[in-house]
């Protein structure tokens, strides 16, 4: 069996190399500090912030913003991007079709967002288990930490496919990007936004049904269809953007 | 025969029905009645005793017998919640039975609420409390047969004077806080139970006033439940020619009273204040807060009884008010406790940080070897990768179970920390400040050792409380039931007199202080410091049943000018550390905080102290995994003039 060329060239470089190791490395050694850190540290109101009873929300949010930030720059190339092959070689020049690069690149994709997640999985779910989070809490946690790695990391396949030759167009999308998801999106509609969302879930709390024309949605489902929609999208501009390579 | 069909139905067809829907014909089976206070009088603003009668007139029943008491509101300072007392009844047939709780409504505009609850019988009785208060403290006379002798007491300035026999006495002293003065005369105490001893003896020394009023009928008085509160040892009846001294006293000159006979006796304790020949008549003894007076001549008869200065005497040793609780001498607030539950050194009581880190460690140093593994190429990289998951796994799900199951995060924990304020009879005001934590949504049941006078949740601002404390008597504790939700707590005060001989005495010089301190305790006081005049001295441990003596050099300069605000001594105590971080915590925030309205002492006073070793438990739980801890300081001030003593 001939294996993809684009999905051994990434599996070579990330994996066998171990430059995927360096952003696996930066989010543990942020997200276990973080962890630690939380149970000690008290915020700006101590008879409001409790840190153990806390320590899974914040450690969830950090993972989180975390994964995203380093799943968008190891899509978008942005560790050894010398060492890689760009897309209009690959096609125009080695003859590879346009759906295995696309299959490639996916494939390691979700390779990273698997590896984020289960390498922060242990510290995730020490922080739950301090502070007493149900197995269900810890798990859906888990589930969403994967849907925003690949919502969010699409993204930076799109960028590298429209912009290839261009890395600071590229930067400056997916930062603006990552603002947009991780921070902007609160402002449309709370429930759009992860932290929100998670800080929402995790406290047991309830966001505010969304009501268009009668028909009433709830915060968990616009949460859900938001991020799919945004993964969908982002395939959609993915895809748009190898259909531009090697075109004039 | 006729055979009407009618009668037919009504002779078949009723007892049917009355088998398939049984119906209770005989009506209610179960009354209740209730007494409130004594002989129908309460002190507003005091616990008092409630007793509901229970009569079954029917089948055996057990049940629940639950007395709701709204507590809180404005003038506390605290959402209102409801206080329901309850008892498990169990009664027989056709019986009777009397139970008696001890309830302190915080406002008597609503109505008690007293209920009987079982699976076949259910019944609610409403008391008003209004009908029944009295706005002056109650004067209790304890004689035999409940029979009022002929003494001048009633004055209206003294409050109502409220006859009763021994057996309606209760056995909880919170039931006689507004109680300002009970008077034993002529009443045999040798069917007196313990629990009413112990409880006379606990309302005595939190500031109740017992007034042992003599008898011709002398044996009563030899009694060895009596006599445990007399400052005297009654040997007979002496006649005496007049009771000048009693005349003396109250300025108060009769030809009638002479020639009678009063109880001989002689002085064990306190003070003898009048007396005739060497007689006491009038001797007076101090126990913790109250007082015991003791007068020999017997003054329910002639030629006493007719005396017309005897009303302004009775009046003069009858108390008119009751001993008001001193406001608090620690703090003990949301502040103080959310700040506690912060510190590293009581962090680690509810959660595993050490092994937290141990896995931090464990699972990143793990990481690291597999890295250094994959690169360095030493083994097949199948095999690291394997390595990989299998560390994954056993870090999740071994770190899990550690936490979880290994007992290192418990589901609550109980702290209090306890203010002994030493008196000089070896008495000590008890402060008890408890917070119970919760890690996880449960029911606790908190119990509080007996003898407890003041039981109160501190109000947390801007936080939902449980509107519901349920409260049973349980032998030597009382339990409060209540739930709490995920890292939740609840802060209480508890307060009580009790007994623990650590005794002081201070002697100073022109440059030395000659410190003496027993111990008599049976308990170890260990970390002793003295503080006087802005210095502090190390003094040490003092074990049990010891008895020490130092002298210590002062110095001789004039002290530098001080405010309550700031103090020497509160300097020097800024410098006292201690090893355990959170006892150290309590030291400066709770027992000696710096707010100056909670500190009893200033810098004329020397000040000593010392930590209580297993110091008997006032608050526990009965749950498992609920972690324990408890801190104790014993401290006394002593004014420092020429020479004092505690």
């Amino acid at each position: 069996m001939k294996i993809n060329p684009v999905l051994q060239e990434g599996l070579q470089i990330y994996w066998i190399e171990g430059h995927a190791f360096f952003p696996y490395a930066y989010v543990l050694a942020l997200l276990a500090p973080i962890e630690f850190l939380t149970l000690f540290l008290p915020a700006m109101d101590p008879q409001a912030w409790m840190g153990p009873a806390n320590v899974f929300k914040a450690s969830t949010i950090a993972a989180m913003v975390l994964i995203s930030f380093f799943i968008l720059k190891l899509a978008n190339q942005e560790f050894v991007p010398w060492k890689f092959r760009t897309l209009r070689r690959w096609v125009l020049q080695e003859g590879v079709s346009r759906w295995s690069c696309a299959q490639a690149q996916v494939i390691l994709l979700a390779g990273h967002a698997l590896f984020f997640v289960f390498l922060s999985a242990p510290l995730l779910i020490w922080a739950g288990a301090v502070a007493r989070a149900s197995a269900t809490v810890v798990s859906t946690t888990l589930f969403l930490l994967l849907l925003y790695s690949l919502a969010y990391g699409i993204w930076g396949l799109a960028a590298v496919a429209l912009w290839e030759r261009k890395p600071e167009n590229r930067q400056v999308f997916i930062r603006t990007a990552y603002a947009i998801f991780v921070v902007l999106s609160a402002l449309l509609y709370l429930p759009l936004n992860p932290i929100a969302y998670l800080l929402s879930y995790l406290g047991g709390r309830e966001m505010a049904v969304l009501v268009i024309g009668g028909w009433r949605w709830s915060a968990t489902g616009v949460h859900l269809l938001f991020h799919f929609f945004i993964l969908t999208l982002g395939l959609a501009v993915y895809r748009f953007g190898l259909w531009r390579v090697g075109r004039p | 025969m006729v055979f009407s069909s009618r009668k037919a139905a009504l002779t078949f067809l009723l007892p049917l029905l009355g088998l398939l829907f049984p119906i209770p014909l005989r009506g209610q089976e179960l009354t209740l009645e209730t007494r409130v206070g004594f002989q129908d009088l309460f002190h507003l603003g005091h616990p008092f005793p409630l007793t509901v009668e229970l009569t079954n007139s029917g089948r055996p029943v057990d049940g629940l017998l639950e007395v709701r008491v709204w507590k809180g509101g404005a003038t506390r300072g605290i959402e209102p919640y409801l206080f329901q007392h309850q008892k498990e009844v169990s009664l027989s047939a056709q019986s009777k039975k009397s139970v008696r709780f001890t309830i302190e409504p915080d406002s008597i505009s609503r109505p008690v609420t007293v209920s009987f609850l079982s699976p076949t019988v259910r019944s609610t009785k409403e008391v008003d409390l209004r009908r029944f208060f009295s706005p002056t403290p109650l004067v209790l006379l304890i004689t035999e047969n409940k029979i009022l002798p002929t003494i001048p007491l009633l004055s209206s300035s003294l409050g109502p004077l409220v006859s009763l026999s021994i057996s309606e006495l209760p056995d909880d002293s919170r039931a006689y806080q507004g109680v300002s003065t009970i008077i034993f005369y002529e009443q045999s105490l040798r069917d007196f139970s313990k629990p009413k001893i112990e409880a006379l003896d606990r309302w005595l020394s939190s500031g109740g006033r017992l007034l042992i009023l003599g008898s011709l009928h002398y044996a009563l008085y030899q009694e060895p439940s009596l006599d445990r509160f007399l400052p005297v040892r009654i040997t007979g009846l002496k006649r005496v020619d007049s009771l000048s001294g009693l005349e003396k006293s109250y300025q108060i000159k009769s030809t009638g009273l002479k020639n009678l006979l009063v109880q001989d006796s002689r002085k064990v304790d306190g003070t003898v204040l009048i007396q005739e020949k060497d007689t006491p008549i009038l001797v007076s003894s101090t126990r913790g807060r109250g007082q015991i007076l003791y007068l020999s001549a017997d003054v329910g008869r002639p030629p006493l009884s007719r005396w017309e200065g005897l009303p302004v005497v009775l009046k003069n040793l009858v108390r008119s008010s009751v001993e008001l609780p001193s406001s608090p001498q620690t703090s003990w607030d949301e502040s103080i406790f959310s700040q506690l539950l912060l510190e590293p050194s009581f962090l680690v009581t509810y959660v595993p940080l050490r092994s937290l880190f141990v896995w931090l460690l464990f699972y990143l140093g793990g990481l690291g070897v597999l890295w250094w593994l994959w690169f360095q190429r030493r083994f097949p990289r199948r095999r690291v990768l394997f390595a990989l998951v299998i560390l994954i796994s056993i870090s999740s799900f071994g770190g899990c179970l550690h936490f979880e199951q290994g007992g290192y995060m418990p589901d609550g924990v109980l702290l209090s920390s306890t203010l002994l304020e030493a008196r000089s009879d070896g008495y000590v005001d008890t402060e008890s400040n408890v917070a119970l934590f919760s890690t996880g949504v449960r029911d606790y049941n908190l119990h509080v050792a007996s003898g407890w006078s003041d039981f109160r949740p501190i109000p947390r601002l801007g936080r939902q409380q449980d509107k519901v404390l349920k409260v049973s008597e349980e032998g030597r504790s009382t339990r409060f039931h209540f739930r709490l939700s995920e890292w939740d707590y609840r802060l209480f005060r508890i307060r009580s007199m009790s007994y623990f001989p650590f005794r002081l005495e201070i002697q100073k010089e022109e440059n030395r202080l000659a410190v003496k301190l027993a111990n008599q305790t049976h308990k170890d006081i260990t970390g002793c410091w003295l503080v006087v005049s802005g210095q502090k001295f190390f003094l040490g441990d003092i074990p049990r049943g010891s008895t020490q003596s130092r002298e210590i050099p002062v110095a001789s300069e004039p002290a530098a000018p001080s405010s309550v605000f700031n103090s020497q001594n509160r300097a020097a105590l800024r410098d006292i550390s201690f090893v355990d971080k959170t006892q150290e915590f309590l030291f400066r925030s709770s027992f000696f905080s710096q707010d100056p309205t909670t500190a009893g002492w200033s810098d004329g006073s020397a000040l000593i102290f010392g930590w209580v070793r297993d110091a008997p438990r006032r608050a526990w739980v009965d749950q498992t995994r609920v972690s324990e801890h408890d801190y104790t300081l014993i401290r006394a001030v002593i004014p420092l003039s020429d020479e004092e003593d505690l």
